[in-house]
């Protein structure tokens, strides 16, 4: 194959000459427009990917999932602000991501066949989702699912131990998991989200993302909320 | 096929393939069976309940799965469902195809307006479907003076089901089918009317035989698109339909099992359950396709 | 005389299945409409017969719809992810498709498995891993990221597989006379042929990127980058329950939509004047 291009790179050298420059130009622009075009096409796509990749921001500080709310307390809110100016966290190294646009409640079961339900699976079961907040009833629903950490388990030992008297309990829907009630949120009701942002009518309630791996952080943005 | 036997020619042409093939390949491989085999890995454990991660338990979830009867039943509704829409999907687009193809006015309208169903919101074409069903209210039942549950009989829901399958795919066919048209060159039918066949003669004789390849992909593809419906149910079907057991399709159970009840040892492995029934189909169907599509 | 009444009996039957089939095509599209221009208590009458709004079209649904949501942005990145998708796919798929369709080579029938192996499986199962990919190569909130999982198409690589295998044999054959490579012969003889394969796979790669809600949900947690559909979903989350506004923004959402159909759809017809070396 090498040596067939290489003899056709020649013979279409010598088809160039005598040729103006405007003339080569044309020629190679009307025999070989679609391979140029690719190929333009390819470097900037290759460059482009290595740049994003290179100086995109990957990792999450804290990834809140702040559902079912019209108040405005995503990222960039006074929210946001204030929880970033609180830990000190720097966000051109890391991101922390406080998302207001979710939409959905497991207890009525309309969270079946609703995309915000998805998509706040995929966000726990990738790991990327630390902390949740929504009506206590609500979460309590959501636990049935396994998809809030067990606050009794090792690694949230200080947040169980502080916040001892607020939990929620819901009952596994596995039952050989568990066939007790198992802590799997926090109410915090009386928390500036309420108070300040008043976020929902009954009550607010924080449950922990079964995979994450930020829960110094959900302490701190508890720490935050209250202080 | 050993590659000491291949000819210079034989083996350009195979560079040539696997260098064609080769950015689709990579690309399917990193995007999508990656997260295969993960889901096959996943089909032999308990996975992560309050964060406890995978816990091996071998063929466990595929005797659960096996054993029990509402597997087989969504099975058998998958089947029943793929029953209706695929064939009368396919034969109602076909003919929309082949009367938009001829020189009649306005077919680039018909054309647009039978592809509008396919850009509707899905929450527009659900209530619609829904109103005309709807046993009090509806449509149907008013114009017909007939009192019938469409969507909650058990007797009759995967029916009503079905008829709204077909509908959502006829644009869908019809689309494929044009183009399929298109590429059938016209001397074939001026021979045709030449020698004095009429239309029903030449859509049999000329029309049938050279889109059978079309039409075969069509098949092939609404067969696996039907036997993995999902969106179509849920949109339709309540979590309360007391006919829902009877309607639900094996990707609805998957969805039940997966996402709402975070078991997703338990869905991955009704995946490949259903996964190994859609390979021997189309088998069957790869095999049938030598013996019943023309190739020129 | 004969033929011609025959003729003309025809035409009319076929008009009559047309319209038949039209009217019942576009109910939907005719209620979301509707819908649109009621109130939200005429909108939730559940009455069959109540199909036209009685206090007055409200046109003005349309008009607060607009107001309140920056359309143009999101008619931005949805055209410019749906562009993006439309082009790998066509020129990922074409190229398999030839091979697959064409060419001859080992091991072509076990990849063409995996292929059609691709189709069956739930979409949802790809979520969560290409979620993963996407942020790990930190393109969340990003063009790219949109585009990501649609770069190649396991139903275009089909589709444009039977195209290629419709054609006839030695065409390809008084190609090869000339000294052409394969990829030559590809590039000036086959790919033009195709055109109505490629015409309806630009025309579902379009759709499917456009219907597509989950990834993009899941993809831009930021409003300026997100796409209709996902838009229009947090407009629902929203507006909870109300009908009219959701239905006016469901139709605002699809005009593009059929505006590309209308221009991809031209193609099919202009292929019949132009394929006609081949007939």
């Amino acid at each position: 194959m090498f040596e067939k291009w290489r003899a056709g790179f020649k013979s279409e050298r010598e088809k160039l000459q005598g040729k103006t420059a405007k003339q080569k130009l044309g020629y190679i622009w009307d025999y070989y427009n679609l391979w140029i075009i690719g190929i333009v096409c390819l470097i900037c796509f290759g460059s482009f990917v290595i740049h994003q990749a290179r100086t995109a921001l990957k990792d999450h500080w804290f990834y809140i999932t702040i559902t079912n709310t019209r108040e405005d307390v995503g990222t960039n809110s006074d929210l946001w602000r204030g929880y970033v100016d609180y830990t000190g966290y720097d966000v051109t190294e890391k991101m922390v991501e406080f998302n207001d646009e979710i939409y959905f409640d497991y207890s009525n079961h309309r969270a079946a066949g609703n995309k915000y339900y998805e998509v706040f699976v995929a966000t726990v079961d990738s790991g990327v989702l630390d902390a949740v907040t929504m009506e206590p009833d609500e979460l309590s629903a959501l636990g049935e699912s396994g998809r809030l950490m067990d606050l009794q388990d090792e690694r949230c030992a200080s947040i169980y131990a502080k916040y001892k008297d607020r939990l929620i309990y819901s009952i596994p829907y596995d039952t050989e998991y568990s066939t007790d009630p198992v802590p799997v949120g926090i109410d915090i009701s009386d928390s500036i989200l309420m108070t300040r942002y008043h976020l929902y009518a009954d009550g607010c309630a924080l449950g922990i993302g079964a995979q994450s791996s930020n829960i110094d952080a959900v302490e701190k943005f508890l720490e935050y909320i209250y202080r | 096929m050993g590659k000491q036997k291949m000819t210079p020619r034989a083996r350009e042409e195979a560079r040539w393939g696997w260098l064609f093939i080769a950015p689709t390949m990579i690309g399917l491989i990193i995007l999508n069976f990656y997260p295969v085999f993960n889901t096959i890995y996943q089909s032999f454990c308990k996975t992560g309940d309050f964060g406890k991660g995978n816990i091996f338990v071998g063929l466990a979830n595929y005797q659960a799965v096996l054993t029990a009867g509402e597997t087989w039943q969504s099975l058998w509704n998958t089947i029943k469902y793929a029953l209706i829409e695929v064939p009368f999907g396919v034969v109602i687009a076909l003919v929309l195809a082949v009367f938009l193809n001829q020189k009649l006015k306005g077919t680039s309208l018909f054309r647009t307006i039978f592809f509008l169903p396919m850009v509707c919101a899905p929450a527009a074409v659900a209530m619609v479907w829904k109103w005309l069903y709807n046993q009090q209210f509806g449509l149907f039942n008013n114009i017909f003076h007939t009192n019938i549950a469409w969507i909650s009989d058990p007797k009759i829901a995967w029916i009503s089901v079905g008829i709204i399958g077909v509908w959502s795919v006829i644009g869908y066919n019809m689309v494929l089918f044009i183009s399929g048209l298109q590429e059938i060159p016209g001397d074939y039918y001026e021979a045709a009317s030449i020698d004095g066949a009429t239309g029903i003669n030449q859509f049999f004789n000329i029309t049938v035989p050279l889109l059978s390849p079309t039409t075969f992909f069509i098949v092939q593809t609404r067969l696996i698109g039907a036997l993995t419906v999902f969106d179509l149910m849920f949109m339709v079907m309540d979590k309360t339909n007391v006919a829902l057991s009877k309607v639900q399709s094996i990707v609805y159970l998957f969805y039940t099992y997966a996402f709402t009840n975070g078991n997703k040892g338990y869905g991955a492995t009704i995946v490949m359950v259903l996964v190994v029934f859609i390979m021997i189909v189309t088998f069957i169907m790869q095999r049938a396709e030598k013996t019943m599509v023309y190739h020129n | 005389m004969d033929i011609k009444t025959r003729d003309r009996v025809n035409k009319v039957i076929m008009y009559v299945i047309l319209i038949i089939m039209a009217f019942i095509m576009l109910v939907p599209f005719a209620w979301m409409i509707l819908t649109a221009v009621k109130t939200n208590q005429e909108a939730i009458s559940v009455d069959p017969f109540y199909i036209f709004p009685h206090n007055g079209w409200h046109w003005e649904n349309f008009v607060e719809v607009w107001k309140s949501y920056n359309f143009v942005i999101l008619y931005k990145n949805t055209l410019l992810m749906i562009f993006f998708r439309v082009v790998c796919a066509c020129l990922t798929a074409t190229m398999a498709g030839y091979a697959f369709g064409r060419l001859k080579f080992p091991g072509k029938n076990i990849m063409f498995s995996l292929v059609l192996i691709q189709m069956m499986i739930p979409a949802q199962i790809f979520i969560i891993p290409q979620y993963l990919m996407v942020s790990k190569i930190g393109w969340l909130n990003t063009t790219a990221g949109l585009v990501f999982p649609g770069i190649v198409t396991a139903f275009g690589t089909y589709l444009l597989k039977t195209g290629y295998e419709g054609l006839p044999m030695d065409l390809e054959e008084a190609a090869g006379l000339d000294g052409c490579n394969i990829g030559q012969k590809f590039l000036k003889i086959m790919m033009p042929l195709t055109r109505s394969s490629m015409v309806s796979l630009g025309i579902f790669t379009a759709l499917f990127a456009f219907k597509d809600l989950m990834w993009p949900m899941i993809v831009c947690t930021n409003s300026a980058t997100t796409t209709l559909s996902a838009g229009l979903a947090k407009m629902q989350g929203q507006y909870g329950s109300d009908y009219p506004t959701m239905m006016a923004s469901a139709v605002l959402a699809v005009i593009p939509m059929i505006v590309i159909y209308m221009i991809f759809q031209k193609q099919f017809v202009e292929g019949i004047a132009t394929s006609g070396g081949k007939l």
